[in-house]
C-alpha cells in the first residue's frame, strides 16, 4: 500500500508551485494518453465502417498528440532544471519522459493505420474482419490498462498487461498466415492483403509499446527497472 | 478562577500585613521607645539637675539619699565626676575600679548628651543608656548615666509582632476560604453561564442556561439561549436544504459533475458515477488491489484521473460562463453508451458538467433511418417494374402484340398488388405500434380458427407436398380476442412455414393451455434458423436470406406484424429453432381480455 501511495502525486512538497507543476504534468500525460487511445480506436472504427473521413480526421488529430509530447518534455526539463528533484521525484520525471515517447509512437501507429484504411477504402473489402478487431481490442486494452495503472500508481496489473502481449503477437501471426493464403489465391488480393497485414503489424507494435508503458509503471512504483531481464546478466555468465 | 481570587486576596493581605508590620515596627517602636527615651532622659536630667544643685563634695552623702526619690524602679542612675570616675549609682555594674572612662562618659564630660543602646552582656536584653552632663554655673563638673532595661519594650514589640503574624495567617486562611467560596456564592451564576456558553460553542446547541429570573445575569443568559436556538434552527434549515439537494442529485437520471477551476472533482452524483466507473466485477482481482483506497471516493481527484476522455478536456476548455457548450461522447465498457455532455463555467471559477444518456434516442434514430431506407428500397423495385412495364405497354399495344401487352399488364398488376400489401402491412404495423389498434373481442373456437387458416393455404401446400397437421383438441377453451388479429397472426406464421419449408415437409399447429393463456405452436420441419438470427427475427424487414425472401414475395414485415399483434392482444410471440430439424414459432394469447388495451411488451418470451 505504501508503494502505491509513494508514487501518487499526493505528497507534500515544500513549494506549492512544485506541487502544481507535478499535477499539471500528470494531467498532460493523461490527456495525451486519452487522445492516443481515441486515435487508435477511431482508426480501427474507420477500418470497420469504411469511413475515410474519420481516418483523415485521425491523421490530423495526431498533430495534437505531438504538440502534447513537446509540452510535456518541456515541462519535464523545466522541473529538472528548476526543482532538481531527487529519488522518487526524479524517477517520476524520467519515467514520464519515457512514457510520453511510447505514447507518441502509438499515436504515429494510429496515423499509419488510418493511412492504410484510406487506401483500403478505395477497393471493396477483402474479407469480413474478425481477427483484426479482436487484436485491436486486446492491444487497446493493454494501453488503457497501462494508463489506468499509471493513474492509480498501482503496478499489480502490470505483469498481466505484459503477458497479454504474447496473445497480441499470436494474433499477428495468425492474421499474417491467413492473409498469405488470400494473396496466394489471387494476385488481385495482394494490394488489400498487404495493407491489412501492415495494419496488423502496427497493432502488434502498439502492443509492444503498451508493454513498455507497463514496465515503466513497475519501475515507477517499485524503483527497480524490470526491463530487459534477459540481457542484464553479461556474456560472462553465459545467460 | 479561584486561584486568581485567592492570589489577589493573599497578596492584598500580605501587602497590608507587611505595611502594618512596618507601621507597627516604626510607630510602636518609636512611641514606646520615645516614651522610654523621654523617661530616661528626664531621669538623667533631673538627676543631673539635682547633682548640679549640690556642691560636689556633698554628692556622696546627699545624693545617695536623693537617689531613692529620683530613682524609678527600672531606671538605674550613676554619677560620674569630672575626671570620669564613678561616684555613685544604683545600677549594678561590674566593679569598675579604675577603669578608664568610656567614650560616652568622655563625651558627656565634654558637654554632649548621648543616647544609645548597648548590650551589656552578649545575648542579654538590650539596655537604653543616656548620658547627660552636670553643669554648675556653666561648668561641666560631672556626668549622669541613666539606663533602662529595654527588654520589656522589646518583648512587647515582639509579642505585638507575633500577634500581627497570627492575624495575618488567619486572614490568609480567610482569604483562601473566601476565594474558595467566593466564586460559588458570588459568581456562581457566571461560572454556570460560562460553562453553558462553552458547551454551546463546542456544538451542543440543545443545552440551555438555568438561572433565576431575578439574577442580574438573567438578560445575558436569555440572550445566550436565544442565540443558541436561532443557530440551531438555521443549521437545521441548512441541513434539510442540503439533504433535499442531495436527494435530488441522488435520484436524478442525468449525471451531474462539479469541478474546481483546476478540474478537481467537488461533487459527483451517483448516476454519473455508475456510468463512468461501473462497479468492478465480482471476481476481478483488481477490486482487491486497491485496499485502503476507496475506488468510489473520487472527490478531490482530477477529472482526467477518473475518466480519461480526450474530448471532455477540450469541452471544458471551450466552456464559458455565459453559454453552454455541448458535446456527444461515447463511453466504452460492458455497456457502451452515448452521452450528451453540457458544460458551463462559474464566474468565480469551476465547472458544472451535466451528462444525459442519449443512447436509446440515438439507437431509435438509427433504427428509423434504417427503416426508412428499407422501405424506400422495398418500394423502389415494384415501382420500377410498374414504370418500365407501363412505358413499354403503349408500344406493344400499338404494335398489336396482344400476348406481350397482356404480359406487361400482368406485371403491372402483380407489382401493384405487391405495393398494396406493402403499404397495408406498413399501415397496420404503424397502427399497432401506435397502440391505435382497436380489438373487437369475440369468442372464437380455436380448432375452427386453425381449420380456416389451413383452408387458405391448402392448395399451395398440396402443390409442394407439404402436409398441414393440426393438433388442436376440441377441449380447448374459447378464446376471447380480436378475430382479425389472431387470424393474421396464424396466417402469417403458417404462410412463412409453408414458404420456407422444402417440399415434403410438415407444418404442425399445436394448441394448448398455459395458465391463463392459450399457447399456439407452429412447428415446421424445415432447415431451421441459425442462432444469431433468432433475436432479430421479429424486426421489421429483417431477412435471414435476402434474395430468397424477396423471390418468394415476402414483404419482410410478416413476423413484425405477428409480434405486435400478439402483444396488442395482450400476449407474446417467440421462436426456437434447431438447425436441420426445424423451427417452432410460439404465440401466447390470454384466453380472455375484457379490455381492448394491449399488454406491455413481454421481452422475456421473445426468445422462447
Amino acid at each position: 500500500m505504501s508503494a502505491v501511495r509513494s508514487f501518487a502525486v499526493n505528497r507534500r512538497h515544500t513549494s506549492r508551485e512544485y506541487e502544481d507543476e507535478l499535477q499539471q504534468l500528470r494531467e498532460l500525460v493523461l490527456l495525451m494518453g486519452a487522445k492516443v487511445e481515441q486515435l487508435i480506436k477511431s482508426s480501427i472504427d474507420a477500418l470497420l465502417t469504411r469511413n475515410t473521413e474519420l481516418a483523415k480526421k485521425m491523421i490530423v488529430a495526431d498533430r495534437e498528440v505531438n504538440r502534447l509530447e513537446l509540452s510535456i518534455d518541456e515541462l519535464c526539463l523545466h522541473i529538472l532544471a528548476r526543482r532538481q528533484p531527487v529519488a522518487s521525484d526524479l524517477r517520476l520525471i524520467t519515467i514520464t519522459m519515457k512514457l510520453v515517447t511510447d505514447l507518441e509512437r502509438i499515436g504515429d501507429l494510429g496515423v499509419n493505420i488510418s493511412e492504410r484504411v484510406i487506401e483500403l477504402n478505395e477497393e471493396p473489402p477483402l474479407k469480413p474482419y474478425v481477427d483484426i478487431p479482436k487484436m485491436a481490442e486486446m492491444a487497446m486494452g493493454m494501453v488503457h490498462d497501462a494508463l489506468d495503472a499509471f493513474v492509480a500508481g498501482d503496478d499489480s496489473q502490470a505483469e498481466d498487461i505484459i503477458a497479454r502481449d504474447e496473445t497480441v503477437d499470436a494474433y499477428y501471426h495468425q492474421i499474417f498466415r491467413e492473409l498469405l493464403t488470400y494473396m496466394m489465391e489471387d494476385a488481385k488480393n495482394i494490394g488489400r492483403a498487404t495493407r491489412l497485414q501492415s495494419i496488423a503489424k502496427y497493432l502488434e507494435r502498439v502492443g509492444d509499446h503498451a508493454t513498455n508503458l507497463a514496465e515503466m509503471v513497475i519501475f515507477a512504483v517499485k524503483g527497480k527497472d524490470p526491463r530487459h531481464k534477459g540481457s542484464r546478466s553479461g556474456p560472462a555468465t553465459g545467460e | 478562577m479561584r486561584t486568581k481570587l485567592f492570589l489577589v486576596f493573599a497578596s492584598l493581605i500580605l501587602i497590608s500585613g507587611a505595611i502594618a508590620s512596618r507601621f507597627l515596627n516604626n510607630t510602636v517602636r518609636q512611641t514606646a521607645q520615645g516614651n522610654v527615651d523621654r523617661a530616661l532622659r528626664l531621669s538623667a536630667r533631673t538627676f543631673a539637675h539635682l547633682a548640679a544643685s549640690i556642691p560636689q563634695e556633698r554628692w556622696q552623702n546627699e545624693l545617695s539619699q536623693q537617689l531613692g526619690s529620683v530613682d524609678r524602679e527600672d531606671i538605674s542612675l550613676s554619677l560620674y565626676e569630672a575626671k570620669g570616675q564613678r561616684v555613685l549609682g544604683t545600677e549594678v555594674m561590674p566593679p569598675t575600679g579604675n577603669e578608664p572612662p568610656s567614650n560616652e562618659v568622655k563625651q558627656a564630660l565634654a558637654g554632649k548628651e548621648s543616647f544609645s543602646r548597648v548590650y551589656l552582656l552578649p545575648e542579654a536584653a538590650p539596655f537604653l543608656v543616656a548620658f547627660v552632663p552636670v553643669l554648675q554655673k556653666n561648668e561641666i563638673v560631672g556626668a549622669v548615666r541613666a539606663s533602662i532595661n529595654h527588654a520589656p519594650t522589646e518583648h512587647a514589640l515582639e509579642s505585638a509582632r507575633q500577634d500581627l503574624l497570627v492575624a495575618i495567617v488567619f486572614l490568609l486562611a480567610f482569604a483562601a476560604g473566601g476565594a474558595w467560596m467566593g466564586p460559588r456564592l458570588f459568581s456562581g451564576a457566571i461560572t454556570d453561564l460560562l460553562s453553558t456558553a462553552s458547551r454551546m460553542a463546542n456544538g451542543d446547541l440543545q443545552i440551555r442556561s438555568v438561572f433565576h429570573p431575578r439574577d442580574p445575569l438573567a438578560p445575558l443568559a436569555k440572550s445566550l439561549d436565544l442565540l443558541a436556538s436561532n443557530l440551531a434552527k438555521s443549521l437545521e434549515a441548512l441541513k434539510s436544504e442540503r439533504d433535499l439537494v442531495g436527494r435530488i442529485l441522488e435520484r436524478m437520471e442525468e449525471g451531474v459533475l462539479v469541478l474546481t477551476a483546476d478540474r478537481h472533482i467537488t461533487l459527483i452524483n451517483p448516476a454519473l458515477r455508475d456510468v463512468l466507473m461501473p462497479k468492478p466485477s465480482l471476481n476481478a482481482a483488481t477490486s482487491s488491489s486497491r485496499s485502503g483506497d476507496d475506488v468510489f471516493d473520487v472527490r478531490g481527484r482530477t477529472l482526467m484521473e477518473v475518466f480519461r476522455h480526450a474530448e471532455l478536456s477540450g469541452l471544458l476548455d471551450r466552456s464559458s460562463d455565459h453559454e453552454r457548450v455541448k458535446l456527444e461522447i461515447e463511453v466504452q465498457g460492458l455497456r457502451p453508451r452515448r452521452l450528451m455532455v453540457t458544460s458551463t463555467r462559474f464566474r468565480e471559477g469551476g465547472y458544472l458538467v451535466v451528462f444525459v444518456d442519449v443512447t436509446e434516442i440515438r439507437r431509435l434514430e438509427s433504427l428509423r433511418r434504417d427503416f426508412v431506407a428499407n422501405v424506400s428500397h422495398e418500394l423502389r423495385t415494384p415501382v420500377a417494374s410498374i414504370r418500365s412495364a407501363s412505358e413499354t405497354l403503349p408500344l406493344t399495344i400499338r404494335g398489336g402484340d396482344e400476348a406481350a401487352s397482356l404480359r406487361f399488364v400482368d406485371i403491372i398488376e402483380r407489382n401493384a398488388d405487391r405495393l398494396q400489401s406493402l403499404v397495408e402491412d406498413l399501415l397496420d404495423l404503424s397502427k399497432i405500434e401506435a397502440k391505435e389498434y382497436r380489438l373487437a373481442i369475440e369468442g372464437l373456437s380455436v380448432p375452427r380458427l386453425v381449420a380456416h387458416i389451413f383452408g387458405l393455404f391448402r392448395d399451395r401446400a398440396e402443390r409442394r407436398k407439404i402436409s398441414l397437421e393440426a393438433d388442436v383438441p376440441g377441449t380447448l377453451p374459447i378464446l376471447h380476442t380480436d378475430r382479425r388479429a389472431i387470424e393474421t397472426v396464424l396466417s402469417n406464421l403458417v404462410d412463412n412455414a409453408v414458404k420456407y419449408c422444402p417440399d415434403g415437409a410438415t407444418v404442425r399447429v399445436t394448441g394448448s393451455v398455459e395458465k391463463d393463456r392459450l399457447r399456439i405452436d407452429v412447428k415446421d420441419s424445415g432447415l431451421g434458423i441459425e442462432k444469431q438470427h433468432l433475436p432479430r427475427l421479429f424486426e421489421r424487414f429483417y431477412r435471414v436470406d435476402e434474395g430468397r425472401s424477396r423471390a418468394k414475395g415476402g414483404t419482410g414485415l410478416g413476423l413484425s406484424i405477428v409480434k405486435h399483434l400478439a402483444e396488442a392482444m395482450g400476449g407474446s410471440a417467440s421462436v426456437s429453432s434447431t438447425m436441420g430439424t426445424g423451427t417452432t414459432f410460439t404465440v401466447r394469447i390470454p384466453l380472455s381480455r375484457t379490455d381492448a388495451k394491449p399488454s406491455p411488451t413481454a421481452m422475456e418470451d421473445s426468445l422462447g
